[in-house]
């Protein structure tokens, strides 16, 4: 691949073209989508998600201001039957949780293993969020270790909705719980060619 | 600067070794290790560890790890330590030939708090194998400029490391 056009403005002004490619504009398969500052935030929301990806990936990285939990819900705006089983380390034993039928929320931080006060990380990939015919899986695996305490979990989850994903958000269901800082971002991954 | 997920360094031993990653670039939103390796370990299976520009000696560290082999799982943890267990990995008395699959994650690695991190390996050997997942802190609010592994009796050669860059939107 080389440059595919430059322009006489290009060379006086340093704008590209977005025909151009180059170093700079070109994106690997993981493309960021979006990113939201984290801020005394409740809620998290992603809408207008591009239809032109095969899977979502998000990554929370934040500093929370309780012990509590986090879900994802209001997918498209509705309330999908939602349902999840993990697996949790607490540092002295292992063990699996499940939850079914729940009405329009997929928890990615449970009780058995909530964030805590301290920073914690989420990567969270939702498979072939575009297709119109299946349910969608969400994977996500959480890390809240605060030296003496926190767990760790794995996670695969199931969203009851074939229509593609074009918005949801995350939540801490609680107004006295927040990320006081950091950032998540969703990205999308391309799909071979 | 290049958007999305960027490869940064690819590091191959060609002998038995231990890996470092100098001057991170301080560019991107998050970092990722992706790996094939194997411990020189004699003993079973060993834990591979990570720890950062502070150096081995210091308590700055903790983790927490689950295993499971297929008929039990475990969970354990290390507090106030040098270093932060991340993964498991094959070891010499496993089959031969058989790598171990990893990933770190180091998300908002350059951000002003205490790093949480996420690793995930998967040793599957024919007969015994062992799935991991771990959290690991560093309690510094330091930015992460170098990244150090290390694994008893060391990584084999062949082993494989590649840093990512990942930027946010």
């Amino acid at each position: 691949m080389g440059i595919k056009k430059i322009s006489i403005e290009s060379i006086k002004n340093g704008s590209k073209s977005n025909k151009m490619w180059d170093q700079d504009t070109a994106q690997g398969a993981l493309v960021p989508i979006a990113s939201v500052n984290l801020n005394q935030n409740v809620t998290l929301n992603f809408g207008n998600i591009p239809q032109t990806y095969q899977d979502l990936m998000i990554i929370i990285n934040g500093h929370y201001n309780n012990s509590g939990v986090l879900v994802m819900d209001d997918f498209n705006n509705g309330a999908p039957t939602c349902s999840f089983t993990s697996l949790i380390g607490t540092g002295s034993a292992a063990s699996s949780e499940r939850l079914t039928s729940n009405g329009g929320a997929l928890p990615v931080s449970t009780a058995a293993s909530p964030m805590i006060a301290n920073v914690n990380s989420f990567i969270i990939h939702i498979l072939n969020y575009t297709n119109s015919n299946t349910f969608k899986t969400v994977i996500s695996r959480k890390a809240s270790d605060n030296n003496g305490s926190g767990t760790t979990s794995l996670q695969v989850g199931l969203i009851q909705t074939t229509s593609p994903l074009s918005y949801f958000k995350f939540s801490t269901q609680n107004g006295a719980n927040f990320f006081t800082s950091g950032v998540a971002t969703l990205y999308g991954i391309k799909a071979g060619a | 600067m290049p958007k999305g997920m960027q490869p940064i360094y690819t590091q191959r031993l060609t002998s038995t070794g231990t890996i470092t990653f100098n001057n991170i670039p301080q560019t991107y939103t998050s970092l990722l290790l992706i790996g094939s390796a194997r411990s020189a370990y004699a003993s079973g299976f060993a834990d591979a560890y990570v720890y950062f520009q502070d150096g081995a000696g210091t308590s700055n560290y903790s983790s927490t790890a689950q295993n499971g082999n297929s008929s039990t799982v475990s969970s354990y943890r290390y507090t106030n330590s040098g270093t932060a267990n991340m993964f498991g990995m094959n070891g010499s008395a496993h089959t031969a030939n058989a790598f171990t699959s990893f990933k770190v994650s180091f998300p908002n690695y350059r951000d002003g708090q205490f790093k949480q991190m996420i690793g995930e390996s998967v040793m599957e050997n024919d007969g015994s194998a062992i799935v991991c997942q771990n959290s690991g802190l560093w309690r510094s609010v330091a930015p992460i400029r170098q990244i150090n592994m290390t694994v008893a009796n060391a990584f084999v050669a062949g082993s494989v490391f590649t840093l990512y860059g990942i930027t946010r939107a």
